[in-house]
């Protein structure tokens, strides 16, 4: 699209001459086509795409939700001015539809359908979770290129759960977030159980917000056109800070800077994790020598 | 995946905005950056 567009306005303004860089042959079609998508997914490291493109027709999608055609289909028109159209079929109403551009996202908000069905949101939503889960489960074990993870080295890193996102009325509020709540603390118990270390990484700013700062206008405009007209925000202080599962532990040296960044609430995750948990003295051992390794090595 | 970490992540312990975001995260973590599955499936891999 922007292609095309810099090409007319150049023609309007007769710098057509210079048109080297305004390169007037849009790329989408090229983008668009099967060979070069086929591409792409094959040189990716996702051993499901590369499942689905063996199977050739017809093409999962990655969530298992929906059963994409193989077969490419002009929407009609100018073929060069438009993206590829194809068919796909939900998995759970059966039903069918065309769907124009590549990107999967597109496949919700053309079948107005619950995507995560195996989330806890799906409760709610008078679906059959136990059956949602057993073929959610069924599909993923078929794609899972992991045969196991090793509970030694494993860890449970829960990114941004906190109040900024999760709580009603908050200023970057995720209202989704608080559906998980329940499934993050049910795993990271279990995990727990199982003695690996669990990771809450959180971000400090000041309760009146004077440390948020209003996104460029760009991210605003994306942010009104899904409907949401709270200010867009934007974290400044920016060091992320990890918090032990079990606050409280000494303070560190490294918390200095992080002091004078406003922040309060400072525990390292190693030290977290080893308050947290009773290590084995090998896995003490192996942790330490890790951290003190140079980075390259890691 | 990077750093030659095996990254997980749990599609039914995230969340977006949107349905149609959550989708997209999900699609382009399993393109390039690890694996996606329920938190149920990544219990039974731990061992």
């Amino acid at each position: 699209m922007a292609g095309s567009w810099c090409a007319s306005s150049a023609q309007a303004h007769g710098r057509a001459r210079r048109g080297a860089l305004f390169s007037p042959a849009p790329r989408r079609a090229s983008r668009a086509t099967p060979s070069r998508r086929r591409s792409r997914w094959a040189s990716s490291r996702c051993a499901a795409s590369r499942r689905a493109l063996r199977a050739s027709s017809p093409e999962e999608h990655p969530c298992r939700h929906f059963v994409i055609d193989g077969g490419i289909e002009r929407a009609g028109g100018d073929a060069a001015q438009r993206p590829a159209a194809r068919t796909a079929c939900c998995a759970r109403t059966q039903s069918r539809k065309p769907i124009s551009g590549v990107s999967a996202a597109s496949l919700g908000w053309a079948f107005e359908v619950d995507l995560r069905p195996w989330s806890r949101s799906s409760d709610a939503r008078g679906g059959d979770p136990a059956r949602d889960h057993r073929a959610g489960a069924r599909a993923t074990r078929a794609a899972a290129p992991l045969r196991r993870l090793d509970a030694k080295r494993a860890a449970l890193v829960v990114i941004d759960m906190q109040n900024a996102f999760v709580a009603p009325g908050a200023p970057i509020e995720v209202p989704g977030a608080r559906a998980i709540v329940p499934a993050i603390n049910r795993l990271a118990a279990e995990l727990r159980r199982r003695g690996v270390p669990v990771i809450w990484v959180l971000h400090q700013n000041a309760a009146d917000g004077r440390d948020w700062e209003r996104s460029s206008a760009a991210s605003s405009r994306r942010r009104t056109a899904h409907g949401l007209h709270k200010p867009c925000l934007r974290i400044r202080a920016a060091a992320p800070v990890a918090r032990a599962q079990r606050p409280g532990g000494r303070r560190r040296r490294d918390e200095k800077p992080l002091q004078r960044a406003d922040s309060r609430r400072f525990v390292a995750c190693r030290r977290a994790a080893r308050q947290g948990h009773r290590y084995a003295a090998h896995r003490r051992h192996e942790d330490q020598r890790l951290l003190n390794a140079p980075r390259a090595t890691r | 995946m990077m750093l030659d970490y095996k990254v997980v992540l749990l599609c039914d312990c995230t969340a977006a905005l949107s349905d149609g975001e959550h989708l997209a995260t999900l699609e382009n973590v399993i393109q390039q950056f690890g694996d996606v599955m329920i938190a149920d499936d990544a219990l039974a891999l731990l061992s």
